[in-house]
């Protein structure tokens, strides 16, 4: 008669023989999440708001020593709690007791669990039990400071919701880390090799998405920086911590248990297939051979690959890089999982051919674009929904981040706001098929660039993303970029009527040269005002005002109080660009007299000095100091490197300063040839004390357009 | 009853166990012998339960082996390559045997480790080999188990102590109908505890037979006849025959009474009937097998 082993069956002797044997485990556990955690809150529990910031980090668990816990804890336990499986000895011990091997393996996982939720469950009681409002005293809110018995617009980080949030936050990592590391014991065959696999597999699946986005930049529109690494982060709930807003939406929590109990269960089931006479092996399962071989070999490749492709700067050196490290990170990781050295012969130059087309065809996959990625774009028709960012120029800052608006979140420009009408999704398509059809000079321009970001809603799981270098000059004259902007959809969503805000602070403003000199307007019936002279110049800007190469007015930052994704109300800012257009904005900042205050102006500058860069000159230049004698060389070398010949055109004249302070821009466009300028400072103007003969916090930028006529001549 | 049938155990591309069989009755003691490399240990973790065979069955009173704790409840085994807790000792492992054999006898603890003379408060990774071996032996036969499987158990223990073991494993034999299976790759310590022998080389059962049968049915004769006679053995089964001056020496396979029958025919001047040596009588039994089983037996 068969005997029948119920999946579910644990031994309580067991258990309580591992927690008798490994007792240390959580000890320590509970130490490090104490002593970093609850000790030094109650060292400070009489002045908590002191202690605000660090309690908030050690519930968003960005404390290290609670992130060197969250993965050390729960590899070590999963390491030494199946140690016995990696010993001849006790794998013989633990088998010939009266136990089925269902039976053991979910005695040693239970005891596991228990060691590494202990800690954190304890620690979690501790901190509930010493829970009391704690609030985070710093904040732009003047007022609020000074009060210190009103703090009903302050942020109490100390809530137990929150130790509660850290506490399913926390369990949800280790149990991750945990069910990778036990996965890791079932293929590996000795305690060093599991700890090695357990570290491994946890980052794994980051790593290979992260080596595989490596790639993927040689596709031309490829997005990196879209969902991409929010996803490549998010496949980890230790990375996850550290992604943009780190929280652990329910969704993910229960991708994240998902995936545990899979890999529990699959953990299982190698168990019961695991031959135990290959204790001590490397791996116990010939399929893991060719499969850590071939991620060693692909690592390694990878590494090789893009470090001699900087090293040479070019296709060639990338590809020999390629085959470098294949060859020899192949020879390695055979030999770590085969434990000898003695590998080579015919098997593994099979093994080795097998895994070389594979590489092969993935590499051309992706530098020959035989999925045709690139050229691919969505028909305009059966696009749900598409976002377009940095068609707004030049404009720097975070003006223009979705997730500040009301029903904005996620990443900024692309994820939340979206086109929906036809004629601006018919517009996008048509402005990304203008890129694709200039992309050649684009890739050869050498000027200020913009990132224009596209992604569509196709109706598919993913949205479609692209992301292009695209000259600022192109979308200066882009008809669709001018409709994108202009139109109702994106004057509406970024009106500053949307933004979210329960209460504006304060609206500091500097001029964009003196950046450290600043002024701030904080009455709110002023800053009523102000805000309706911004909405109101915004709402009336034209595309060609907003991406105008002039420099700006003036730098805004705005500081106010949001209620955040959980509803708790926290400080926030915005920084924007006073643009020259913006008539109604200047108009009031005059009548109230705060442009005299922060706008610098001729009679504050001692001098400005011009310079001229021009690349073909430059390379001309060269040139004939490279066909000039040795002597005359060494002589004209050191001029360049004192800087005697690059001594520039000195203005002293007011009114030709003037000149210059209007129309300056902020970056050049064209880097083949522009002008560059530098303001020498009178002593006061810096707010910060430094005297004068300083420069400017900023260079000053012309090109032939806007330089003025006086300085044509000198040039 | 204990019973191996087909066994067919690979280990990559080495086969560690061809086709083997082996029957141990109720309250007899087995006796596996082998060289290293046999394949002894190998079969001992498939009955154990450790090793899963490739191919064949290991049964007891019926029952598969594998994956069976209510087997393994009632089975002791002292592996030669022993292992106990991290810093425990004695009282410790004694206290984790306890819990998990549901027959620990707890008086006869405290009797062995009297008898052996063991501390159970120092840790058993401070233990010499021998004491290690004598601390799994009490540890085993606590628990009182109906199937004891040694492997290579009596390895680093003195003479004295050596006979103590046998002592508590012949005492539970005759008492309880203890089973026992024991490897070795020594002959001479089997002879005069075990009641069968297997004989293992390359994982193959070369022989195995009933100890008291074997004894009974080869026997070593000296002859010496007045005059020379034609055929004067026939009907023997002469295994080995060598002569020594007037004197034969033989080795036979036959009922002792029919022997005696066929010589005192024959009219003999001399006449006598030699103890044989377990070692002996596999000598002839075995004849033509390789020099590797010799060596077992030397």
């Amino acid at each position: 008669m068969k005997f029948k082993a119920s999946y579910f069956s644990v031994s309580g002797t067991l258990v309580k023989e591992n927690l008798r044997r490994f007792w240390a485990i959580p000890v320590i556990g509970f130490l490090i999440y104490f002593l970093s955690g609850v000790f030094p809150i109650l060292m400070s529990y009489s002045h908590l708001n002191d202690m605000s910031s660090y309690i908030e980090m050690c519930l968003n668990n960005k404390q290290p020593f609670y992130m060197i816990a969250h993965l050390l804890i729960p590899i070590i336990t999963a390491v030494i709690i199946f140690r016995y499986l990696q010993h001849t000895s006790s794998v013989t011990a633990f088998h010939a007791m009266p136990f089925t091997r269902m039976k053991l393996y979910n005695s040693s996982l239970i005891s596991g669990l228990i060691m590494i939720l202990t800690p954190i469950i304890a620690n979690g009681l501790l901190l509930l039990c010493i829970a009391k409002p704690a609030y985070q005293m710093w904040t732009y809110d003047a007022d609020l400071m000074s009060l210190s018995t009103d703090v009903s617009g302050l942020i109490d980080v100390f809530a137990r919701a929150d130790i509660l949030t850290w506490m399913g936050e926390s369990i949800v990592i280790v149990l991750v880390i945990y069910a990778i590391s036990v996965f890791a014991g079932m293929v590996t065959g000795n305690s060093v090799m599991h700890l090695a696999m357990a570290f491994g597999f946890n980052f794994l699946v980051p790593a290979l998405y992260g080596v595989f986005i490596l790639y993927c930049n040689y596709l031309y529109g490829f997005d990196y920086s879209g969902n991409w690494s929010e996803t490549m982060l998010g496949s980890s709930p230790y990375l996850q911590v550290f992604t943009h807003g780190g929280e652990f939406a329910i969704g993910l929590i229960i991708y994240y248990l998902l995936n545990a109990l899979v890999l529990f269960i699959l953990s299982a089931v190698l168990y019961q297939k695991r031959k135990l006479e290959k204790a001590s092996d490397a791996f116990v399962f010939k399929f893991m051979v060719p499969i850590i071989s071939y991620l060693v070999a692909f690592f390694g490749m990878s590494l090789f690959g893009f470090y001699f492709s900087v090293l040479g700067g070019g296709e060639p050196y990338f590809y020999a890089g390629l085959i470098a490290g294949a060859v020899v990170f192949f020879v390695l990781g055979r030999m770590i999982v085969l434990k000898t050295p003695r590998i080579f012969n015919a098997k593994s130059v099979k093994s080795f051919a097998v895994y070389a087309v594979i590489a092969a065809v993935f590499v051309t996959s992706i530098m020959c674009d035989l999925t045709g990625f690139e050229d691919r774009i969505p028909n305009a028709d059966k696009v749900k929904g598409a976002a377009g960012g940095k068609f707004v120029g030049e404009e720097s800052g975070t003006r223009y981040y979705s997730e500040l608006y009301l029903g904005g979140s996620g990443m900024h420009l692309i994820q939340s706001f979206t086109y929906t009408s036809e004629e601006n999704i018919t517009a996008l398509v048509q402005l990304h098929q203008d890129i694709l059809k200039n992309r050649a000079a684009f890739e050869v321009y050498n000027g200020r660039m913009s990132y224009l970001k596209f992604s569509y809603d196709t109706g598919s799981l993913l949205p479609m993303q692209r992301a292009y270098s695209v000259p600022t000059t192109f979308l200066v004259s882009n008809a669709q970029c001018k409709q994108l902007f202009e139109g109702k959809e994106f004057k509406q969503y970024y009106s500053l009527n949307n933004l979210n805000y329960t209460r504006m602070i304060s609206i500091n403003f500097n001029d964009p040269l003196t950046a450290s000199n600043t002024i701030t307007v904080s009455n709110q019936n002023e800053l009523k005002e102000l805000m309706a002279c911004m909405e109101q110049d915004f709402q009336e800007r034209t595309y060609e005002q907003q991406v105008d190469v002039t420099h700006m007015y003036a730098n805004a930052t705005l500081n106010y109080k949001m209620k955040d994704e959980r509803g708790k109300t926290k400080d926030s800012n915005m920084y924007m660009e006073i643009k020259q257009s913006d008539k109604n904005t200047l108009k009031w900042l005059e009548e109230h007299g705060y442009s005299e205050q922060f706008l610098l102006t001729a009679d504050q500058v001692e001098s400005i000095t011009v310079y001229k860069y021009d690349y073909q000159e430059q390379q001309n230049e060269s040139y004939d100091m490279a066909t000039m004698d040795q002597k005359a060389a060494t002589i004209a070398e050191s001029n360049v490197k004192y800087g005697i010949e690059e001594e520039g055109f000195t203005i002293t004249d007011p009114e030709q300063i003037q000149l210059i302070l209007d129309n300056y821009m902020q970056n050049a466009t064209d880097y083949n040839h522009y002008y560059y300028a530098y303001a020498n400072l009178k002593p006061g103007v810096f707010a910060d004390g430094r005297d004068g003969g300083y420069q400017s916090d900023e260079t000053m930028y012309f090109n032939d357009d806007n330089l003025p006529d006086f300085l044509k001549s000198v040039f | 009853m204990l019973t191996v049938s087909d066994v067919d155990k690979n280990f990559d591309n080495f086969r560690a166990l061809n086709a083997l069989n082996l029957n141990v009755r109720r309250g007899s003691i087995y006796g596996l012998i082998g060289t290293n490399g046999a394949g002894k240990t190998t079969i001992i973790k498939a009955i154990t339960g450790v090793l899963k065979v490739d191919k064949g069955q290991i049964t007891i009173e019926g029952e598969d082996v594998f994956d069976n704790s209510a087997i393994k409840e009632r089975m002791g085994y002292i592996p030669d390559d022993l292992y106990f807790f991290a810093g425990y000792n004695l009282k410790e492992m004694a206290r984790f045997y306890k819990a998990l054999y549901p027959k620990w006898n707890s008086e006869r603890y405290e009797n062995m480790v009297k008898q052996f003379n063991l501390d159970e408060k120092r840790k058993l990774a401070r233990f010499s080999k021998g004491m290690q071996k004598q601390a799994a032996f009490i540890l085993i036969m606590t628990t009182m188990p109906d199937y004891l499987i040694l492997d290579e158990p009596i390895d680093g223990l003195d003479p004295i102590i050596r006979k103590l073991v046998w002592k508590y494993v012949v005492e539970d034999v005759a008492e309880r109908e203890m089973t026992v299976l024991v490897s070795s790759h020594n002959l001479k310590e089997m002879e005069g505890i075990c009641d069968s022998i297997g004989i293992l080389s390359k994982g193959n059962m070369v022989m195995e037979r009933d100890l008291d049968e074997l004894k009974s049915d080869i026997h070593k004769i000296q002859v010496a006849y007045k005059e020379k006679i034609e055929n004067p053995y026939e009907g023997l089964n002469v295994l080995h025959k060598e002569e020594r001056g007037t004197v034969d020496l033989l080795i036979v396979r036959n009922r002792r009474d029919v022997v005696e029958q066929i010589i005192q025919e024959r009219k003999p001047l001399l006449f006598d009937m030699l103890p044989l040596t377990l070692e002996e009588i596999f000598i002839y039994e075995l004849g033509g097998v390789d020099n590797e089983v010799q060596g077992i037996l030397f």
